[in-house]
């Protein structure tokens, strides 16, 4: 168990080392900063001077090593914009982002659940019927668009919500639907599957001939063997509450890590955009160890060795 | 004679395939006594099963429905009741062991869990009060699931497949049912633990007075377990006899071929007899016996007309048009 963990971690450090060398790269051949920094009509020697001041003049290598080195110790450079550490920049903005993805994780869950495990009990009834309509639109309208429409309906027109910010329960439910609506989709025809397969099996005919109830036979005996695929998903597609936190968080001004990316790119903040992408690795990779450790509670199957 | 404790009259269970109708159970009638062992035998795919998930209502869904005849089992007919009253029968008055044992077990739930939802879901008083988990570890026990105070909090996956089938056993008598089948529960596991098994099935026979529905094709396993047999060809009963006779004089053409293709004491290793031609196709039945393509009294009757059913020793039946009488006590009475 512990070995399994610790080798899960170093994996995890390796994936997170690649992001970190992708997003260095990709930073510095899309553009000069220093030339973003200064006012246009300034002195080629200013140029240089911040240039040097930030190591930009150094070679690509070098400046790699040192930003490692950096990073090592948590210190990701001074953000042109805020005049903060880019790290603090990013972790004052984690809270947010993850109370926005958790929040979607589980609007999905509450819906995807109930849908998909009474669309599979009676298949081809009213509840399968809605399932597949509701799964189509899901997989149908992407986010930003919903998003928007959600603004228009429930903001604009009904006055529900409030169309943008972070604060109460108020603000945070639009963006978690919005975020939440893809995954909803996939993961009802997902629980709906792994429900049908498992409603099949030799368990649950035991369990009737025991007496026992239907309402318990499913939502006791199937639902938590269909779980088993179920929380796989929820992995791979919490890599999509992160990713779509960027588009989500822009629309509604979510002051999260992703809108930050986006504002940090926009103004070349090199230093921030550093941080934050590492910091949505660790989250992901987090996650996913997890979402592993979570199959050996539902499944005892499930070894760590 | 007493009144059976179930009678099933024209039970006929049909599967809506999208290939066509499979009638699985098509008109059948037999009587299970108090106490008595009868053996369903038959090839596979003549029905069996289908017969015992009738008596259950647990017939697949959405292919499977019953269409007609009845089960009378202490005084009801199982077939007129609702499902919460069958829920109450199912486990507590009737239960069921089946085949596989690997998969008859919810891989993500303790035995101990499993084997006590029979005690959660038909509470009924013993006398002394114990508690449910009491009465798991005694039933565990008896058994024969080495220490079961500590096993019952393990899962399904850490036992052999004997063992299983073992807590499947305890599942089923847990709340003392007065009728028992058992769906070839010895086909999956090993020829030594298969003996044990059915010592231990009829031991438990005994010592609760269970009257046991076995269904399995192994003739030999009949022999030394039952007291009465039916025998099923494709979806129907072809003979029916207390298991003595049957051995001695099979009456119908398809029960003597099952006989020659058990091997018996003292016999040559030479090759088994095995029935020839392939079992019916449910979806294709010859006209008239279903039997007669591989039958080798086959006359031209046989290919035309549905055989009458003649009755055959102490209250025995034999559905032939040509039936080897020479154990019958009674003339050739025709019904059905
Ligand atoms: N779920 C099902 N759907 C359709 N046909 C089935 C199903 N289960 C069994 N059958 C068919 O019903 C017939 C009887 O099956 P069964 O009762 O399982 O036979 P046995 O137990 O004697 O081997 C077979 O022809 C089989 O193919
Ligand atoms: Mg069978």
């Amino acid at each position: 168990m512990e070995r399994y963990i610790l080798s899960r971690v170093l994996q995890g450090i390796f994936a997170i080392w690649g992001v970190s060398l992708i997003i260095f790269l990709a930073v510095r051949v899309t553009g000069d900063a220093a030339a973003l920094m200064i006012p246009q009509d300034a002195d080629p020697s200013e140029a240089a001077f911040i240039r040097q001041l930030y190591g930009l003049d150094q070679p690509l290598h070098i400046q790699y090593w040192v930003f490692l080195g950096n990073a090592v110790r948590g210190d990701f450079g001074r953000s042109y914009r805020w005049h903060d550490p880019a790290l603090k920049v990013v972790l004052d903005r984690v809270p947010a982002t993850l109370q926005l993805a958790v929040s979607a994780a589980l609007v999905s869950i509450l819906i995807a659940l109930p849908i998909g495990v009474m669309s599979a009990v009676r298949p081809g009834g009213w509840f399968d019927t809605f399932g597949k309509v509701f799964a189509l639109m899901g997989q149908s309208m992407p986010t930003f668009w919903v998003g928007i429409l959600a603004i228009l309906i429930f903001s604009v027109q009904l006055r529900w919500f409030p169309t943008s910010g972070r604060g109460g329960l108020q603000n945070l439910v639009l963006p978690a639907f919005t975020l939440g609506w893809a995954s909803t989709a996939a993961l009802t025809r997902l629980t709906r599957s792994a429900m049908l397969d498992v409603m099949d099996s030799d368990f649950i005919k035991m369990a009737r001939i025991k007496g026992v109830p239907e309402r318990w036979v499913i939502w006791k005996h199937a639902l938590k063997n269909a779980a088993i695929p179920v929380v796989t998903i929820l992995g791979v597609q919490w890599a999509q509450f992160l990713g779509g936190s960027v588009i989500v968080e822009t629309i509604f001004a979510w002051p999260g890590v992703g809108r930050t990316i986006v504002e940090a790119l926009n103004n070349r903040d090199y230093a921030v955009v550093q941080a934050g992408t590492f910091m949505i690795s660790i989250l992901f990779v987090t996650a996913n160890l997890i979402v592993d450790l979570l199959y050996g509670v539902i499944d005892p199957r499930v070894r760590y060795d | 004679m007493t009144e059976p404790l179930i009678q099933i009259r024209d039970l006929r269970t049909y599967l809506y395939t999208r290939r066509g109708v499979v009638k699985a159970v098509d008109g059948i009638s037999f009587d299970i006594h108090e106490g008595e062992i009868v053996g369903l035998v038959g090839e596979s795919g003549s029905g069996k099963t289908m017969t015992s998930l009738s008596i259950l209502q647990l017939v697949p869904q959405p292919a499977g429905r019953i269409v007609g005849g009845s089960i009378m089992f202490e005084g009801e007919d199982l077939l007129t009741l609702p499902e919460s009253r069958l829920q109450e029968i199912r486990g507590e008055r009737i239960s069921m062991i089946l085949q596989d044992p690997l998969t008859a077990l919810n891989p993500v739930y303790s035995i101990g869990n499993q084997v006590a939802e029979p005690f959660q879901f038909h509470p009924k008083e013993d006398g002394r009060g114990a508690t449910i988990r009491n009465r798991v570890v005694e039933v565990l026990q008896r058994v024969g699931i080495p220490a079961a105070e500590t096993r019952v909090k393990d899962f399904p996956h850490q036992f052999s497949g004997g063992m299983r089938q073992r807590v499947c056993a305890a599942i089923a008598i847990a709340p003392r049912p007065r009728l028992l089948i058992a769906d070839e529960p010895t086909t999956a596991l090993d020829v030594t633990i298969q003996a044990q098994f059915l010592r231990l099935l009829k031991q438990l026979q005994q010592e609760f007075n269970l009257a046991v529905l076995y269904i399995t094709h192994d003739l030999g396993v009949v022999a030394r377990l039952c007291n009465r047999v039916v025998v099923m060809y494709a979806g129907k009963i072809v003979e029916t006899g207390d298991v003595t006779r049957i051995y001695k004089q099979p009456a119908h053409p398809y029960t003597q071929g099952l006989m020659q293709s058990v091997p018996r004491l003292g016999m040559k290793r030479e090759r088994l007899f095995q029935i020839q031609g392939q079992p019916p196709d449910f979806l294709d039945l010859p006209q008239g016996c279903p039997f007669w393509p591989r039958c080798p009294q086959a006359q031209d009757v046989c290919k035309v007309e549905e055989p009458p059913v003649a009755a055959v020793g102490t209250a025995g039946t034999v559905r032939c048009w040509f039936p080897d009488l020479t154990g019958a006590t009674q003339p050739v009475s025709s019904a059905v």
